[in-house]
C-alpha cells in the first residue's frame, strides 16, 4: 500500500482539537439534561440520539474511527431505532407524557450520584496514558480492526460464541411470540 | 497532516459545491426521465430571465431547475398547529446532515501528489510558516481507514430524519409513513451489510475506502465477480433512500404524501435534498464497491498524478454516479410500487438468504485462496450458482401466509355477479 501522508505526527492546530472537544461535549451534556428533563418519549429518543452522535464523535476524534462505527451502528442505528419503533407501535397517544413522581426523581438522583463517584473514582484511579499512545494515532484505524476480530476469534472465542448462541435464542424466541397463530387463521 | 488538511477542505468545498448545485438539476434530469418515460416531452420552456433579466430563448428549459428552487424558497412555511414544534423543526435537519456526512470518506480523486516543499504564507491564521515536505494525500474529506464501515453506520443513522419528521406532524398518515420507512430501513440494512461484508472479505480485507478503488484499479472491477450481489446492493440502495419501487413511505395512493404530508417550503425541500443526497451517496458507495471507482476500463490511469489527474479522475467517477442516477430513475418511472408484504417478503425471504449463500461460499473461496486451483472467477460462477439454485429450489420452499386476500365483495373482480 501507499505510504500516506499523515503518518507524521505534526499538529499545526493546537487550537482545533479543544474547540471541537468542547463543541462535542456541549452538544452531549445538553442533549443528556433534554433526555432527563423532557416528558416526551420520542424526543427523549432524539435527544439520546445527539448524544450518542457526540460519544461517537469523541472516539472519531480519539482515532477510535472502529468503535465509533460500532456506537452508531449499534447504538443508534439498532437499539435506539427499535425503542422508538416499540414506542410509536404501542403507545395509543402518540403525545403521551410521561410523568415521574417524586420518590422516582430522588431514586434516579441517587443512582446517577453512586455512578458518577463511581466514574470518578475509576477515572482517579486509572493510570492514563499520554503522548502518541493516547491519542492512537501510532496505530491505524485497520489494523485495529485487525486486532479486534483476532482477539474475538481467539482469546475471547468463548464469550463471543456465547454472546452469539443467547442472540440467536431471543431471535427464534420472538419470531416465536410473534408467530400468527392457526388457529387465528390468515385474519 | 497538514498537506492532507488543505487538501480535505479543498475536496469538502468543491464536492458541496458541485454536488449540491447539481442536485437541483437532478430534479430536472427526473422531470426530463418521467416524460420521455410516459412519452412526453417535459419543462423545456423556463429560460435564465425569470421574466427580469434580458435572456431570449427558450435554453432548453434549464432555467427550471433553479424556477423551482427560487419558488421553493419563497413559499409559504406553514407549521401546523397541532405539531411537536421541536421535532418538526428537527426533522429535515436530521434528514441532510447524516446524508451529507457519507459523503466525507467517498475518495473524490484517487491521490494527489505535493511534489516539491512550500512554506504556508505567514499571514494565515493557525498555519502561518508552516514549511510543507513533498507527500501523497487522499483527495478525500476525511481519510478514515475504516472507510466503508463509516458509511454503513452513517447510514444506520439515516431513518431518524423519516421517523421523526412523520412522528412530529401529528397527523396519520404522516405516521404510518413513518413506520412504514422504519420497518423498511431496518430490514434493508442487513443484506446491504452482508453485501458490503463479502466484498471485504474479497478484497484481502480492504477496509478504506480508496483501498477498493485503488485494488480494482490494479484487476477487475468488482461487479465482474459479483454480479448478483452486486444488483442485491443494488436493490437495498433502492429501499434505503426510499426510491421506488420502494417509496412505500410516500405512497401518495395511500399516504397522501406521506411522512411530508405536512411539510412546506424549504422543509419539504430539504426532505428531497435528502432523498437527492443519499441516491448520490448510494450511486457513490456502489461505483466504489463495484466500479471500480474513479478507474477507467482499459487504460490503465497513474495512480499518483497532478491536479489535471486528480480532476479526470472526479469526472469519472462523476460519471460513473450520474449513469447509476438514471438508472435510478429509470427505475422509478417504469417499475410499479411493491405493495409492503411484497417489500419485507423481497427483504427477508430472498435477499438475506441469497447473501448469507454468497457470503458462505465466498467465505470458503477467501479460505483456499492460496490453493492451486484458486481463481477470483470462482465467485462469478458462486453468483451464478446462486442464481440457479435460488431458480431450482425457490419453487418447493415452504410459502409464507397468502398475503393478497381477494376481497369477497359481490360485484368485485373476485367474485363477479352472475
Amino acid at each position: 500500500m501507499l505510504l500516506l501522508a499523515d503518518q507524521t505526527v505534526v499538529e499545526p492546530f493546537g487550537a482545533v482539537k479543544p474547540l471541537l472537544f468542547y463543541a462535542l461535549a456541549a452538544v452531549i451534556v445538553l442533549s443528556a439534561w433534554g433526555i432527563v428533563l423532557s416528558q416526551n418519549i420520542v424526543r427523549m429518543a432524539v435527544y439520546l440520539l445527539l448524544t450518542l452522535a457526540g460519544v461517537a464523535g469523541f472516539y472519531f476524534m480519539l482515532h477510535a474511527e472502529f468503535l465509533a462505527a460500532v456506537q452508531l451502528i449499534v447504538y443508534a442505528g439498532g437499539t435506539l431505532i427499535l425503542i422508538v419503533f416499540g414506542v410509536m407501535l404501542t403507545s395509543k397517544n402518540p403525545f403521551m407524557q410521561l410523568k415521574t413522581a417524586l420518590w422516582e426523581r430522588f431514586v434516579g438522583v441517587l443512582i446517577g450520584l453512586v455512578i458518577f463517584g463511581l466514574l470518578l473514582f475509576g477515572l482517579v484511579h486509572t493510570a492514563l496514558p499520554t503522548g502518541a499512545a493516547a491519542t492512537g494515532e501510532s496505530g491505524g484505524g485497520h489494523y485495529q480492526v485487525a486486532a479486534i476480530g483476532r482477539a474475538l476469534l481467539s482469546d475471547y472465542l468463548v464469550p463471543f460464541e456465547v454472546a452469539a448462541v443467547l442472540l440467536l435464542v431471543v431471535m427464534i424466541g420472538a419470531a416465536f411470540m410473534a408467530r400468527r397463530s392457526a388457529k387465528q387463521g390468515n385474519g | 497532516m497538514l498537506p492532507q488538511f488543505i487538501v480535505s477542505v479543498i475536496t469538502i468545498l468543491v464536492v458541496i459545491h458541485v454536488i449540491l448545485l447539481s442536485c437541483s438539476y437532478l430534479i430536472f434530469l427526473e422531470r426530463k426521465v418521467a416524460a420521455w418515460t410516459q412519452d412526453r416531452i417535459g419543462p423545456n420552456r423556463t429560460n435564465f430571465s425569470f421574466g427580469l433579466l434580458p435572456f431570449k430563448g427558450k435554453h432548453f428549459g434549464l432555467g427550471q431547475a433553479l424556477a423551482d428552487g427560487i419558488k421553493l424558497f419563497f413559499k409559504e412555511d406553514y407549521t401546523p398547529p397541532q405539531v411537536d414544534r421541536v421535532l418538526f423543526i428537527l426533522a429535515p435537519i436530521i434528514v441532510v446532515i447524516p446524508a451529507l456526512l457519507s459523503w466525507a470518506v467517498i475518495p473524490w480523486g484517487g491521490y494527489y501528489l505535493f511534489d516539491q516543499a512550500f512554506t504556508v504564507p505567514a499571514w494565515l491564521p493557525l498555519l502561518g510558516g508552516v514549511v510543507v515536505s513533498p507527500t501523497i494525500v487522499n483527495v478525500t474529506a476525511a481519510p478514515i481507514n475504516i472507510g466503508v464501515v463509516y458509511i454503513l453506520a452513517i447510514g444506520s443513522t439515516a431513518v431518524y430524519g423519516v421517523v421523526v419528521g412523520g412522528y412530529a406532524s401529528n397527523n396519520k398518515y404522516s405516521f404510518l409513513g413513518g413506520l412504514r420507512a422504519t420497518a423498511q430501513m431496518l430490514s434493508y440494512e442487513i443484506p446491504m451489510a452482508l453485501c458490503v461484508l463479502v466484498v471485504i472479505l474479497t478484497s484481502h480485507g480492504a477496509l478504506g475506502a480508496d483501498q477498493f478503488v485503488h485494488q480494482q484499479a490494479n484487476g477487475v472491477w468488482n461487479i465482474f465477480y459479483q454480479p448478483l450481489l452486486a444488483i442485491i446492493f443494488f436493490a437495498c440502495v433502492l429501499a434505503e433512500c426510499n426510491r421506488a419501487p420502494f417509496d412505500l413511505a410516500e405512497a401518495e395512493q395511500e399516504l397522501v404524501g406521506g411522512y411530508h404530508t405536512e411539510y412546506s417550503s424549504m422543509k419539504w425541500a430539504l426532505f428531497f435534498l435528502g432523498e437527492y443526497i443519499h441516491m448520490i451517496t448510494g450511486a457513490g458507495f456502489f461505483t466504489l464497491l463495484f466500479l471500480g471507482g474513479w478507474d477507467l476500463p482499459i487504460i490503465q490511469e497513474p495512480l499518483i498524478g497532478g491536479l489535471g489527474l486528480v480532476l479526470l479522475k472526479f469526472i469519472v467517477f462523476a460519471s460513473k454516479i450520474l449513469v447509476l442516477l438514471f438508472v435510478m430513475m429509470w427505475i422509478r418511472w417504469t417499475l410499479p410500487r411493491f405493495r409492503f408484504d411484497q417489500l419485507m417478503r423481497l427483504a427477508w425471504r430472498a435477499l438475506i438468504p441469497l447473501a448469507l449463500l454468497i457470503l458462505l461460499a465466498s467465505g470458503f473461496l477467501v479460505f483456499k485462496q492460496h490453493a492451486k486451483w484458486f481463481s477470483p472467477w470462482l465467485y462469478t460462477a458462486v453468483n451464478i450458482g446462486a442464481i440457479v439454485l435460488a431458480a431450482v429450489i425457490g419453487p418447493f420452499l415452504p410459502q409464507g401466509p397468502p398475503m393478497n386476500r381477494k376481497v369477497g365483495l359481490a360485484g368485485s373482480r373476485f367474485s363477479p355477479v352472475v
